[in-house]
């Protein structure tokens, strides 16, 4: 069964964050905000955990950069020696610039990929709400219909007291 | 709320803040004319989506030119792969001729795009946003072209796959990690991957905006592009952090790229390459030249496409504070090379650096100084700064002299070494300058193809900037 949900847009990212924390306050989950830009302060006034996608990027750094660390000395002292002029076989100085690259180059596709994992983003991928002009210069904020009994007319109307410009109820075709 | 009033009725006759004093010019917005969100999308997508009607013909002009010259340059480089690079103009005594010079300086033009999008991102220069994506693609674009220039002088393209590292039936034989020029393979496949991500990463919004506003096709296949981007904010938390590490990351690999590529000359004994000096003197030249490219590439840009209120003076004026900044760095880099040419006591070294000025090749050396270090200073007066036919013609001039800069260190320096009877000149041939007019063929058939089909101004950016750019706006107040 898809869930019914009531959104209310707004036309200043100001007034979304402050009907945001309002509808909190009177204890209403806010489900998700639909914004054309990132809107400074509107995760701490929506309660959202800081991205953990940090820990990821540095997991993958490391495990690029010694990867390739573990590459080069294999290559350099096991499989392939070659004696220049006496000089040891495990020059780390100058496996410096691959070991840095490597690590650059995994953090970066690792930390991408991660990011389109967790936001389940593909090609394809289709929208699950139509929220019109959201990505465009509207601001919107969708909380559940069937969060309490008649939720739906009390949210409607403390939106709209908050200012928002419109409000709408939706089915969207998966849950958002 | 008095001062917030007073100061809206203040902003639109001249910049006062809330409390009365004048504002700091780089406190003002750096988009003029006080758009709305809307109007934002407008301006910038309905190029892109062919609401602005056809391109004009300048456009077509330029693209038919540029990829006439793509054209010449795809012929010469079949005709240099099918009979091999004695076509070219190298020979015993100067190995790394026009090719690598015109390596070197596409990878140096692509400099300014990671810098202006990663380094002014992280160091909160707002202007940034408004050129942060054309700068960006043009990074890729020049670095798509450099990258042909290796390829072209291995001679056999097609054994490129010989430099990856993976067990092979050669023997396995590995490649040697030890080598600048493996390094150097992986900076630039580094340098590339990254920033094409980066650049992507910012479209996706984009792309977004774009869809919803399509129908019928166009619709679908910015549906496809945008990853089914929704403006979520559970999914901008996690964006937001992501673009703050890529930049992050992405801060020392531009610092790095130029670094490995000039180890390619200095880890040799050849007099003139054989400096310590020359990373941060690679560096600050890619800079140079790579802002004079934006500049080259804005400027006729913000006027045919009508951007100049999100390209203002102001923008030009700091990328020719770059540029002067930039210029001053490598002028710094090339006395310092003549002073330790003396101080070191090395008379190979003398003969080289008396050798640029009087040798046969001195007149290249007079561009490459002239235009490098001397032109920029006028740059100093804020009338040059802001006359922009003047900056246009600089900005010309430096990518002239930082072509000549990279030629005559590389020709320059193998044309005269160590044993007089090899020394030799080195005579371009046609391939030669067909490679080099299809390099720039590439370049701006691309630049052009990217500026009709892409967003040129990252809009979901500069939205922000537009909403929180004016401090004497009042958000959300009344």
């Amino acid at each position: 069964m898809s869930r019914r949900y009531v959104v209310g847009y707004f036309e200043e990212d100001g007034r979304l964050i402050r009907a945001v924390k309002e509808l909190r306050d009177q204890g209403w989950a806010v489900a998700d905000c639909f914004t054309p830009y990132p809107v400074p302060g509107l995760d701490e006034a929506m309660g959202l955990e800081h991205s953990y996608l940090g820990w990821v990027a540095f997991v993958a750094a490391m495990v690029g950069a010694f990867g390739m660390l573990a590459l080069e000395l294999f290559v350099a002292v096991y499989a392939w020696p070659v004696n220049i002029g006496g000089r040891p076989n495990a020059s780390i100085p100058a496996f410096i610039p691959p070991f840095f690259e490597a690590g650059v180059l995994n953090c970066a596709l690792t930390t991408v990929g991660a990011l389109l994992a967790v936001c389940k983003l593909y090609p394809g991928r289709e929208v699950p709400a139509d929220l019109p002009r959201t990505t465009d210069d509207r601001f919107a904020v969708v909380l559940d219909a069937d969060q309490a009994p008649g939720a739906a007319d009390r949210i409607t109307a403390a939106l709209k007291r908050v200012g928002a410009l419109e409000v709408t109820e939706q089915t969207p075709r998966e849950a958002l | 709320m008095q001062s917030s009033a007073a100061s809206v009725a203040g902003a639109a006759s001249r910049p006062v803040a809330a409390h009365g004093h004048e504002v700091d010019p780089s406190d003002l917005p750096w988009v003029e004319g006080h758009k709305t969100l809307g109007q934002v999308t407008r301006e910038i997508a309905d190029y892109p989506m062919g609401r602005a009607g056809m391109p004009g013909a300048w456009w077509w002009i330029g693209l038919a030119i540029s990829a006439t010259a793509l054209g010449i340059g795809g012929v010469c480089i079949l005709y240099l792969m099918f009979v091999g690079i004695g076509t070219l103009g190298l020979s015993k005594t100067i190995g790394w001729g026009f090719c690598i010079t015109n390596f070197v300086f596409w990878v140096g033009i692509g400099h300014a795009g990671t810098l202006i999008s990663a380094i002014l991102y992280l160091l909160r220069q707002r202007w940034r946003t408004s050129v942060n994506r054309s700068a960006e693609a043009m990074t890729l674009i020049a670095v798509m072209c450099a990258g042909l220039f290796p390829l072209m002088h291995m001679g056999r393209p097609w054994f490129f796959f010989f430099l990856a590292p993976y067990p092979n039936t050669r023997g396995s034989l590995w490649m040697n990690f030890r080598s600048p020029l493996v390094w150097d393979m992986l900076a630039i496949s580094t340098y590339f991957t990254v920033s094409l991500v980066f650049w992507y990463l910012g479209l996706i919004p984009d792309w977004a905006t774009m869809r919803d506003r399509a129908h019928g096709l166009r619709k679908r296949i910015y549906g496809l592009l945008s990853f089914g981007w929704t403006g979520s904010a559970r999914h901008w938390k996690h964006y937001e952090l992501v673009y703050l590490i890529l930049a992050g990351i992405a801060t020392p690999l531009v610092l790095s790229v130029h670094s490995v590529v000039s180890g390619d000359f200095a880890t040799s004994l050849v007099p003139g390459w054989h400096a310590t000096i020359f990373p941060p003197y690679f560096v600050a030249g890619a800079i140079f030249s790579g802002f004079a490219m934006v500049l080259t590439l804005m400027l006729v840009a913000r006027k045919t496409m009508h951007f100049e209120e999100y390209i203002t003076l102001r923008h030009i004026d700091m990328m020719t504070k770059v540029m002067l900044f930039t210029s001053m760095a490598v002028g710094l880099a090339y006395l310092s090379e003549f002073y330790i040419a003396w101080y070191s006591g090395d008379r190979y070294e003398q003969q080289h650096f008396l050798n640029r000025f009087l040798g046969p090749y001195g007149w290249w050396a007079f561009i490459m100084y002239g235009c490098n270090m001397g032109i920029p200073q006028v740059l100093w007066f804020k009338a040059v700064r802001r006359n922009l036919l003047v900056v246009f013609l600089i900005s010309l001039t430096s990518n002239l002299g930082m072509w000549f800069e990279r030629w005559v260190i590389f020709v320059s320096s193998l044309q005269a070494d160590f044993l007089p009877s090899s020394w030799q000149f080195y005579h371009p041939t046609l391939i030669d300058y067909g490679v080099m007019l299809g390099s720039f063929g590439l370049f701006f058939t691309m630049f052009l193809l990217f500026a009709r089909f892409v967003p040129m101004i990252a809009i979901a950016e500069i939205k922000h900037e537009v909403a929180h750019g004016d401090p004497n706006a009042h958000h959300g107040e009344a």
